[in-house]
Formats: C-alpha cells, structure tokens, sequence
C-alpha cells in the first residue's frame, strides 16, 4: 500500500511507481494496511495544509519574506506526526547566520497543530544552498513552493 | 579566585545549554511554559556572559533576573554588527527583538514590572480582580515566536550571540 508523501494522495502500485497523479512528486510512504494508509493519509494531508498556513502568517507578517520552500525528509519520517514541518524561508531582511534549524513547538489555537523547523536565510545564503555551498542538514531536501498567495500578500 | 572571562565563558556554557533544551522541547508535547523557562534562562544567562566579559562583578549579577530587557537588545545588536546585519532593515529586527526582551525578561516569576505584570512561566497568580491564573492555561506571547514579526531573526541572534561568547575549545 503506498501513499504520496508530498499530498497524502493514496495510490495503486502501478501509479507508486509514476509520478503522482494529484501533485507529480515521486515521493512514497509505504504503509502496511489500508488502516496504516488513511492514517498516514491523514497526517501527511494534514501536515501539507499546516505548512500552508505557517507560509501563510510568515508572508503576512514579514515584509522581506521572498520565497518558502517545504524542506522534507525521508518519507516515512515526514507521515509522522511527530516529524516537524520543516521550511526553508528565503528572507531579504533577516540577519545572515548559515543554515541554522530553530525549532518551535505546536501552536494549535493558530491552526498549526505540528512542531516545526524553519530555516530562514538569506537570498545570497539561498544562493549558496543552491549551489551546495551550504549544506542543509542530512537526509534534508528542498521540496514543494509555497509561494505567496494573493490573500498572504494582503495581509502584509 | 575566577575571573571575569572564566565567568562570562562558564555564564555562556550553560546559557547554550539552556537554549538547547528550550530547542529540545519543542517538539514535545510539554507546556509552553516550561519550554519557555528555558528561554528566559538561556536570556538570562546571555545577557550575564556579556555582562562578565565587559567586567561587571560577577556576585553582583546572582541578585537578579531583570538584566534581559535591558542588556539583550545591546548584546543582539553587537551581534548584527558582529555578522553585518546594518541598515533599516537591521534597525526594524532589533526594535522588535527589544520588544520581545522585555516580554522574555517578564517570564521570570521575580520580574512584576512594578506589579503590573504577575504572568510568568511557574507560579499561580491573582490578577486585580481576583482571578487565579495559572502558567499552564496561559498564552505567553513568546509562545508565539513561531509567526512573530521578526521572531525568527531574534531567535538567530540569541543563537548566534551565545555560540559568539562560548569558549573557542568546546
């Protein structure tokens, strides 16, 4: 039984081994029943919308704030609901200072039920991401955008 | 007899400590407030490393826990030098980084702000009309770092301050 790790969109193993037909990634958690399945369903669909809300405020609350990236892991990792959400923010105004992982608990009452990781950089540190002069932590990739949404950019 | 700079390194020792667990925490289901202590400690002792390491007598720092709201926003501002983070946009992160020491500052049960403040990450206090709060029902403001206007970037320069004080052979 697999499961897209990147939308918790459940699929067949013929589609598991092709892209996603929901989102395209080739990301897979495997689960062992169809319980485990709606589970992990569950949780990855659950971690995908915090991570848009967490975009969200972050676009609404800083100005400088250029790009968001969902950072991910290994994918049976990221159906765990104690795995945080991890975001690589590209920042023009904040203070340059390498990849540094803060960690910040749940805050539910704001509609983020999952600890989180951010990463905020810089845009030439990004650059420097990019080119693997910087180097995330391991097993960490850059994955899916969160661009700022045209409600994100109001509230600016 | 310890000097100034052993103090301020052994000041910043457990400081990183602190910040550390206060980073451990986080993604365990524990209170706000607990976690938040080790915030306010990881401040505190910050602020006491610097403190040392400019000379001020060390025994003269043990009577308080009000040194953070006044003396983080200085050690978070030599740190944006210290890294070149100048200009406006340096000047609006460190006015906020100030605000946010004074609400760190006031996570300590000692510091009242004249009264004013009784909220703090331990004890159980009666507010003026005679309500009893408790740390674990409240939502301390830096409870909500995570989407704070410059929270992010203050949480950076505590970081990187404490790493910048602690002695170059840990």
């Amino acid at each position: 039984m697999f499961i897209c790790a990147k939308c918790g969109q459940s699929l067949t193993s013929e589609q598991a081994t092709c892209p996603c037909p929901e989102c395209g990634s080739l990301d897979r958690a495997q689960c062992a029943t169809d319980g485990a399945v709606a589970t992990d369903q569950a949780i990855i669909k659950a971690k995908v919308a915090a991570a848009k809300e967490l975009a969200k405020k972050h676009y609404e609350v800083e100005d400088g704030l250029m790009r968001i990236f969902r950072l991910t892991s290994q994918a049976e990792l990221e159906a765990s609901r104690s795995e945080p959400i991890k975001l690589l923010e590209v920042n023009e105004n904040t203070v340059p200072s390498g990849v540094m992982p803060l960690h910040f608990g749940p805050v539910p009452a704001i509609g983020i039920p999952f600890p989180s990781i951010i990463v905020e950089v810089t845009p030439e540190e990004f650059t420097k991401i990019k080119t693997r002069e910087l180097k995330l932590p391991k097993g960490w990739e850059i994955g899916e955008e969160l661009p700022k949404t045209a409600e994100s950019r109001g509230g600016a | 007899m310890a000097t100034s700079a052993e103090w301020a390194a052994a000041y910043a020792r457990q400081a990183d400590a602190d910040f550390k667990t206060f980073e451990t925490l986080q993604s365990l289901p524990i209170p706000p407030c607990h976690q938040l202590q080790f915030l306010q400690m990881a401040c505190e002792k910050l602020v006491k490393a610097h403190l040392c390491g400019e000379g001020t007598e060390p025994g003269t720092l043990q009577q308080s826990h009000a040194y953070i709201a006044k003396t983080l926003p200085k050690v978070l501002r030599q740190q944006a030098l210290y890294v070149n983070f100048r200009g406006p946009k340096a000047k609006e992160a460190l006015k906020r980084a100030a605000h946010l020491a004074k609400e760190i500052e006031l996570l300590a049960p000692a510091v009242k702000r004249g009264g004013k403040r009784l909220d703090n990450c331990e004890y159980p206090w009666e507010d003026a009309k005679g309500r009893l709060h408790t740390p674990l029902d409240w939502t301390f403001q830096p409870s909500q770092l995570v989407v704070l206007p410059a929270g992010r970037t203050t949480l950076k320069l505590i970081r990187g301050a404490i790493n910048r004080l602690l002695p170059s052979d840990i």
